[in-house]
């Protein structure tokens, strides 16, 4: 390898959300959400940096991914699921509607997820490099890792 | 996507990934030009979960302080699957923490679907039928099934380690835990009075169970 940076990019295990039959590659998504800022700041944060485009579903085109909420005991506060249709981001209600928990906590759950949709897996840099940590978390955006993760994943 | 008649959702990977979709690669994508990245391109499973929790899960003392109860159980059958969750019963030998009947229905995140795919927390898969595990669990809430006990996910100690029997020593091992178990919630954390108002609203209408409680959690 010849100067230049280098990225290593964490990736899922998974067939990731992204339709790559259309260019540029899209995540045509629904959602009923009640976290709508946390949820549209991960879309727009996305979609500035991704080379994917992450759009609303519309009546002329399949559904990637679905976004929903559950009250649930368990001890997720953000889950996806990968399925052979739509996959799922659901945020559980217990945890993020805790007193502790502010809009940049709900925020970083919402980026960490799309992250999964765009097939970014888990990974321990430290904060703020990648989004894709696990954890509570005070972050808005997008860290330098996630960036360069996406360059390397989705440049064709 | 834009719909056609004849197009059908594509989940295939894309480009070098998909070329090498089944087999663990790394690609090298350096470029002449000599910007370059490498991604490694792992086999791809079809279907799965991946969580992201707030706190350390692997933390016995946390798992513990969360659960509810804490049991050793035997995994007898599969009764049904609730939403992405497998509901089993469960012959309870020892109560580690609070008290509960000698059988039980517990629900894991996880199940396999009619064609075959397994939709598995990665390096947590479903309790196998006829083996022991320790298992610590919350009371379901509304929204989940009430007759069943949510085994808590993603612990690599507490949530569910197999056991060979009651003499294994992670069985003391976990008791010691549990004395030692603290509160994962802050103490100012209304999630954590959410959570007492859900475990003794699901107490008083099991009475056949009996925990210290949310309540007294890390006391």
């Amino acid at each position: 390898m010849v100067g230049g940076s280098v990225a290593q990019a964490h990736l899922t295990s998974y067939p990731n959300s992204v339709d790559s039959s259309t260019s540029p590659a899209q995540i045509r998504y629904s959602t009923n959400s009640k976290y709508t800022g946390a949820v549209n700041n991960a879309i727009d944060r996305w979609n500035a940096e991704s080379r994917v485009e992450i759009k609303p579903d519309a009546w002329n085109t399949v559904k990637d991914l679905e976004i929903g909420d559950q009250y649930s005991s368990d001890t997720w506060h953000g889950k996806f699921v990968w399925n052979p249709g739509a996959d799922n981001i659901t945020f559980n209600t217990r945890i993020l509607d805790g007193s502790t928990w502010e809009y940049e906590h709900r925020a970083k759950t919402a980026l960490h997820e799309f992250g999964h949709s765009l097939d970014f897996a888990h990974n321990e840099l430290a904060w703020p490099t990648s989004i894709m940590r696990q954890g509570k978390r005070f972050q808005d955006y997008l860290g330098s890792h996630d960036k360069a993760d996406d360059d390397a994943r989705w440049t064709q | 996507m834009t719909y056609a008649m004849t197009s059908m959702r594509r989940k295939s990977l894309s480009g070098l990934a998909g070329m090498a979709a089944g087999v663990y690669a790394a690609l090298s994508l350096t470029s002449a030009f000599g910007t370059g990245a490498s991604v490694e391109q792992p086999s791809r499973a079809k279907t799965g979960i991946e969580m992201d929790t707030w706190y350390d899960v692997s933390n016995p003392k946390l798992i513990a302080g969360e659960a509810l109860f804490v049991v050793t159980g035997t995994v007898e059958e599969p009764v049904r699957i609730d939403g992405d969750r497998t509901v089993f019963r469960v012959s309870v030998e020892e109560s580690l923490k609070g008290t509960t009947p000698e059988s039980v229905l517990v629900s894991q995140l996880g199940f396999v679907d009619g064609d075959g795919n397994r939709y598995e927390l990665e390096g947590f898969p479903l309790m196998e039928l006829g083996h022991s595990y320790i298992m610590a669990l919350a009371a379901p809430t509304t929204e989940e099934a009430q007759d069943a006990l949510t085994l808590l996910s993603g612990s690599a100690n507490g949530n569910k380690v197999e056991v060979t029997g009651m003499d294994d020593p992670r069985v003391a091992w976990f008791k010691s835990m549990i004395k030692k178990a603290e509160n994962p919630h802050p103490a100012n954390e209304s999630t954590y009075a959410v959570d007492s108002a859900n475990a003794d609203r699901w107490l008083g209408d099991h009475p056949s169970y009996s925990s210290p409680g949310l309540a007294k959690r890390g006391s």
